[in-house]
């Protein structure tokens, strides 16, 4: 069939003029070399002293930085220069590493999980790492408290160093949104039963702080003095979770902030952890 | 000081259950465990009454608590005082035990919550089937059209982010009778997403229910020996999981058959013992009153008819009496000052701004 339809000579000889100009290829230089395995996370916070810290300010990055320091890995380069649409799955944090493939392998963040246990020496634990099949059934509960009333009073909490925090913060919730947190989902502002088209979430900010309040209570009521949430003799990823959170609580709003820091026990906790999580991660070296 | 009462407002009772919806449920369990017979319950069909636009809300005086964590507050907080006779349920709970209720109780409403929502709004069969249907049946007649409808797009969000919107519970498809042959193609590759979609709802709630199992553990109550608030939420939401006639009713039966012990505690209680379910049997110290009977009230509802047909009344005889002053002028321009009106002060301006204007022509 090909031999039968055959392109006639004068366009041949006037398809071949094309293309015009060649241009050499442009050399680009990789702006990050991929020695270590690479996280790419949010922006981490700029304190006033120039020193800058390597936790990002976003819970979600912040939680898988901890679980990978927390799980005893170190020597792990961070950069924030990729927005979250450059990410893989259009969210942070992704984790590159160097692989097989030349250009190193690309896993999101719920591939981080499987990747740790790859390198890590210990052999799979059937209970994650809690006490007993009862702390693990319990540490879903605590995990969907966290995600829930405190994810949400968290977003609302409202003051920011800079206005340009609002914009990754507002831009970054596109996942999550406010009415995809609570349960049941707010009502609209306009009312259910008024005539104009649905806007907005009627959401009852004393209410939500008051559960808020109770929520950072029994979190720290549970704690007490143990080392690690529910009595677990090693990290899991719900002291992860819990690091997150209460980081990036310690560093919002008068509200908020004075609710987690009524606790003492909650805040040596996290300076504890702060400081184990703070040393597994490194600047990724630029060319 | 009169002693003002304490009306709850919930979506009315279906299905044999008090309300249809599980917060609703849960806090008239909870009254009725905590203050029997010192309050009523009032069936809303309008959530744009409560303070925070869904139902229940409890209003003591002037006072209104919407949510089901402000009234378990301030529920408690009544029970401080002594002469008041409200118990705190969650009294005997130890510090350590008390917290954990907490997180289980986030974990109830997280996923179970999702679960109903899912069952009552995500799976269109049952959407269509039952719940649109109920809904239309309570509600007055404009708000019967759309307002489910935006109830249902209120909870799109969140069940869009777990995973459980629109999953097609049921074998029944939408067959057109235009597409016979194509379908026979597509019909395999559509089974299969069909039932994949199911399996990973099903393999969802199968954990979630595990958990609750594991949790119960064969014993009547989850911490004492008596219900505590959690109880009375967990059971909400299993009764409105178990009870209601679903047509997509797939996890219904998962429900049923394989998890018995979640099932009878809360569903097959004799009425003699203190069980949750016993409350709902013979419906002691629950008053339903729609209409407050309050005196005040009844003297302002009085007044305000007495208003309206004064108003009606002054209305027609202003009428009458303009109508008899409004003169036909006829073309041939004569003298037409008769019937100067003596009655109303304003009839008589009009009357005289038409001689003005006669005159000026």
């Amino acid at each position: 069939m090909a031999s039968a339809l055959t392109l006639p000579a004068p366009l041949k000889k006037a398809f071949s003029l094309f293309p015009l100009q060649t241009h050499p290829p442009v050399p680009f230089t990789v702006r990050f070399p991929l020695v270590k395995p690479t996280l790419w996370i949010a922006p981490p916070r700029t304190s006033s002293v120039g020193h800058v810290s390597l936790l990002s300010t976003d819970v979600e990055c912040l939680k898988w930085q901890a679980y990978i320091a927390l799980r005893g890995l170190t020597d792990i380069a961070v950069r924030w220069d990729i927005p979250p649409e450059g990410a893989l799955g259009g969210r942070l944090p992704t984790l590159h590493i160097p692989g097989t493939v030349t250009d190193g392998n690309l896993l999101t963040a719920e591939d981080i999980p499987s990747w740790v246990e790859s390198q890590s020496t210990t052999g799979v634990d059937a209970l994650d790492g809690y006490k007993d099949e009862h702390a693990k059934d319990e540490s879903h509960a605590w995990v969907s408290l966290l995600e829930g009333v405190v994810h949400a009073a968290l977003i609302l909490s409202g003051s920011t160093s800079s206005p340009f925090d609002i914009f990754i913060r507002l831009s970054g919730n596109k996942r999550r949104p406010i009415e995809a947190i609570l349960n049941p989902p707010p009502a609209p502002l306009t009312g259910f039963s008024s005539l104009l088209p649905a806007f907005g979430a009627n959401v009852s900010l004393s209410a939500l702080h008051l559960q808020y309040t109770e929520a950072i209570n029994v979190v720290s009521e549970r704690l007490g003095e143990d080392t690690w949430f529910l009595g677990s003799a090693n990290p899991t990823a719900l002291d992860a979770l819990l690091f997150a959170y209460l980081h990036c609580l310690l560093h919002t709003g008068d509200v908020t902030r004075l609710e987690v820091a009524r606790h003492a026990n909650l805040v040596a906790w996290e300076r504890r952890v702060k400081t184990k999580v703070k040393v597994a991660f490194r600047i990724a070296p630029r060319r | 000081m009169p002693d003002a009462s304490y009306v709850l407002h919930v979506w009315p009772s279906q299905w044999g259950l008090q309300s249809l919806d599980p917060t609703c449920l849960a806090s008239v369990m909870y009254l009725q465990l905590s203050m029997p017979g010192k309050f009523q319950v009032a069936e809303s069909c309008d959530p744009d009454m409560s303070p925070n636009g869904h139902l229940p809300f409890l209003i003591h005086g002037h006072l209104a608590h919407a949510s089901f964590p402000s009234i378990v507050s301030f529920v408690t907080s009544l029970s401080r005082a002594r002469a008041s006779g409200v118990r705190n349920i969650d009294a005997s709970l130890s510090a350590s035990q008390r917290a954990q209720s907490i997180a289980w109780w986030s974990h109830v409403e997280a996923s179970l919550g999702d679960l109903v929502s899912h069952m009552f709004f995500g799976v269109d069969a049952n959407f269509w089937g039952l719940t649109r249907p109920t809904l239309t049946s309570l509600m007055p007649i404009p708000q019967r059209y759309y307002v489910p409808g935006r109830i249902r797009e209120s909870y799109r969000r969140r069940l869009e982010t777990s995973g459980l919107w629109r999953s097609p519970a049921t074998e029944q498809e939408h067959k057109s009778p235009f597409a016979k042959n194509e379908k026979k193609r597509d019909d395999h590759t559509s089974t299969f997403t069909r039932a994949f979609e199911r399996e990973k709802v099903m393999e969802k709630a199968r954990t979630i229910l595990d958990l609750y199992a594991r949790l119960l553990d064969g014993k009547k109550f989850l911490f004492e020996a008596h219900p505590t608030s959690l109880d009375v939420y967990l059971a909400a939401h299993i009764l409105l999981l178990a009870n209601p006639p679903f047509p997509g009713s797939v996890l219904q039966i998962l429900l049923l058959e394989k998890y018995t012990s979640l099932a009878p505690p809360y569903e097959l209680a004799a009425p003699s013992k203190p069980s949750v379910l016993s409350l709902f049997t013979f419906g002691r110290g629950v008053t339903k009153e729609v209409k407050a009977s309050n005196p005040d009230d009844v003297r302002f509802q009085r007044m305000r008819w007495v208003w309206v047909a004064l108003a009606l009344g002054a209305a027609a005889f202003n009428i009458v009496q303009f109508s008899k002053s409004i003169v036909i002028l006829s073309v041939d321009d004569d003298d037409e000052e008769g019937d100067e009106d003596e009655d109303a002060y304003d009839e008589g301006v009009d009357i005289e701004i038409l001689e003005e204007d006669k005159d000026e022509d």
